[in-house]
């Protein structure tokens, strides 16, 4: 598809200011929504980058998540430190864990990968959830309110403050994905033996894929950690790193605007359907395999190919 | 020299309990990446629904024997039913490597998702096969669960060697995993293989669920645990070898049981994950990679 920066600019501020100006007209219970979609939506551009871009495979994301939301939150609570010093703290330890394990993870691949990272997310799920001086175990932790100069910060400052991040998230990936870094994690998603040939470094280019990728996740989950009323292990188990999955494939793998188009279905879905909760697995397993079976590509992937088609139908007839 | 042996015995037969469970969870994956180089993320959900079918059957008052033949043929089905409407289509259009792995997984989730609906993911409870009184001797207590774990463990192995190496559809298997194209210019049929690769391993998987079950409170979502540790037991005995895995298995079972036995069961967890790693970094081949492969075969 063509890049057309003026008019996926203009898209970006008028969605932006839509939801800008929705606290006004809607209650608690929506912004709190949007808040949840903001962050998932972190969580997802960053193993967007990993998997739709540089063509790996990472079913841990929540690992990252993990880390991000218990870093930033014990700071606070155990060392006392202010939120906002907490926060970039949480993402540069995130990051450390990240590059510590990419040495045995990266040199994997396929399925080895897959599951290498996925037990990666279950051994940080455990340290998690066992660990009971440090984090409290199944008990949890209270996350306590934020103060800046002095003030107490509500739930209105973290929406803009979390949209602001998730833009400023956005568009970093908007710019990555078209810049010379982005064309290196393309080519070697699309084949690795050429990308080698041509002088790419692979092994460099994959860990900074997987680096951007946990970053992205430690702040998520360090703004997660934040706005959860209570923070237990039970939100990072296994069901979170598919969620995330299920979220960048329903939106359209190798896509930013699919990772958010994802995060927004999936984060809703179970909001749609409170009445009957039991059915919430079994509703997006099937979303899951409708997408996978029917709709490859994702959302974005299948408007695109309608687009594209059209174009062409409308080419041949000469009706432009 | 008996206490210590009263203490000894049972926590090394809960180890070979543990191993031969991780091992046939592993023979079961061994088994579909021989026939198609695919790791099926559903190996778990397999083995829960075999406990389903099983605790469902035996809540209508069905007996033992029955209940265990109702979950080998669920576990048979969902196989079947798993390569019929995701793998083999998945496959064929080839887009997308992540394509079969996410198919697998969705598959493992509707069943997830079907069986907590009905169970509200509540457990599933499965009596002790022979009673919850262990056999003793002399002073040493033997749980008999664990007994007839490791001993179907024994049985399924050399079945699945008898078949594999002695008969027209084990060769025929092992052909489709050594070379694709050849097999099929032979005058096999792949997808038939194929097929019988994600049936054997269903059956394998539900009978090591319902030999599990007993010994956990297992729900609808236990079943990814179960895989995950089957998972590493594969890569800690070697990748694509049945009896490796087998092993595999057995070794992560004694690492976890000694642990638990011996310092506490909050280690023993996350030190399985630890074996991963270190398995992945130090040997990445699996520690018995090379364990009975036919000499035409080593690489």
């Amino acid at each position: 598809m063509l890049i057309n920066r003026k008019r996926d600019f203009a898209i970006l501020v008028g969605v932006v200011l839509i939801v800008m100006l929705t606290p006004i007209a809607v209650g608690e219970y929506y912004r709190y929504l949007i808040r949840l979609i903001c962050v998932y939506t972190l969580l997802a551009l960053g193993l967007n980058i990993f998997m739709g871009f540089a063509g790996q495979i990472n079913l841990g994301s929540a690992g990252f998540f993990c880390i991000g939301a218990y870093s930033a939150t014990l700071l606070v609570t155990k060392l006392g430190l202010n939120y906002f010093a907490a926060m970039p703290a949480a993402i540069f330890l995130t990051v450390i864990i990240a590059w510590g394990m990419s040495y045995p993870l990266l040199r994997l691949r396929g399925h080895a990968m897959a599951i290498g990272t996925l037990a990666f997310a279950m051994a940080i799920f455990l340290v998690a959830a066992r660990t009971h001086w440090l984090t409290g175990g199944e008990n949890g932790i209270v996350p306590p309110p934020v103060f800046l100069f002095g003030q107490q910060l509500g739930n209105m400052f973290f929406y803009y403050f979390i949209l602001a991040i998730t833009v400023a998230g956005f568009i970093f990936c908007y710019f990555l994905v078209n810049s010379r870094i982005g064309r290196a994690l393309k080519a070697i998603r699309d084949n690795e033996a050429g990308a080698e040939a041509v002088g790419i470094d692979i092994v460099h280019y994959k860990r900074f894929a997987w680096l951007i990728s946990a970053a992205f996740g430690g702040v998520a989950g360090s703004l997660f950690g934040q706005q959860s009323n209570f923070l237990g292990p039970e939100t990072f188990a296994l069901w979170t790193n598919i969620l995330a999955l299920v979220m960048i494939c329903v939106g359209g793998m190798g896509h930013n605007i699919g990772a958010v188009i994802g995060a927004a279905i999936m984060t809703t879905l179970p909001y749609l359907v409170q009445g009957v909760a039991g059915y919430v697995l079994l509703l997006q397993a099937i979303v899951l395999f409708f997408v996978l079976r029917f709709l490859p590509g994702g959302v974005v992937g299948t408007v695109q190919k309608i687009l594209s088609r059209r174009l062409q139908h409308r080419m041949k007839t000469g009706n432009l | 020299m008996t206490e210590f042996l009263a203490g000894f015995v049972p926590i090394l037969l809960v180890g070979l309990t543990l191993g031969s469970l991780f091992g046939l969870v592993g023979l079961a994956y061994t088994i579909i990446i021989n026939a198609t180089q695919l790791v099926n993320f559903a190996q778990g959900d397999f083995a829960m629904v075999g406990v389903f079918f099983a605790w469902f059957a035996m809540s209508y008052g069905a007996p033992l024997w029955l209940a265990i033949m109702i979950a080998v043929i669920a576990g048979a089905l969902i196989g079947f039913l798993t390569e019929r409407m995701m793998v083999t289509p998945l496959m064929k259009r080839g887009d997308s490597a992540f394509g079969p792995i996410l198919g697998t997984m969705a598959v493992g989730m509707i069943a997830e998702g079907a069986v907590g609906y009905h169970t509200s993911f509540f457990w599933m409870p499965i009596n002790y096969f022979l009673g919850l009184e262990p056999w003793k001797v002399g002073m040493i207590p033997i749980d008999t669960q664990g007994t007839i774990t490791v001993l179907t463990t024994v049985v399924l192995v050399i079945g699945y060697w008898f078949v594999l190496n002695k008969t027209l559809p084990g060769l025929a298997l092992r052909a489709t995993g050594f070379n694709r194209t050849v097999t099929q210019l032979l005058g096999i049929q792949i997808t038939r293989m194929v097929s019988l690769a994600f049936i054997a391993s269903g059956v394998i998987a539900a009978v090591a669920g319902v030999l599990c079950a007993p010994l956990s409170a297992f729900t609808a979502l236990e079943g990814m645990p179960l895989a995950i540790n089957g998972f590493i037991a594969l890569i800690v005995g070697g990748w694509g070898n049945p009896y490796a895995a087998v092993l595999g298995g057995i070794v992560v079972g004694l690492i976890r049981a000694f642990l638990t036995g011996y310092f506490s069961s909050a280690h023993a967890e996350i030190a399985t994950f630890v074996i991963l790693i270190l398995a992945l970094t130090l040997k990445p081949d699996g520690i018995f990679a090379q364990l009975m492969v036919p000499k035409s075969e080593k690489a």
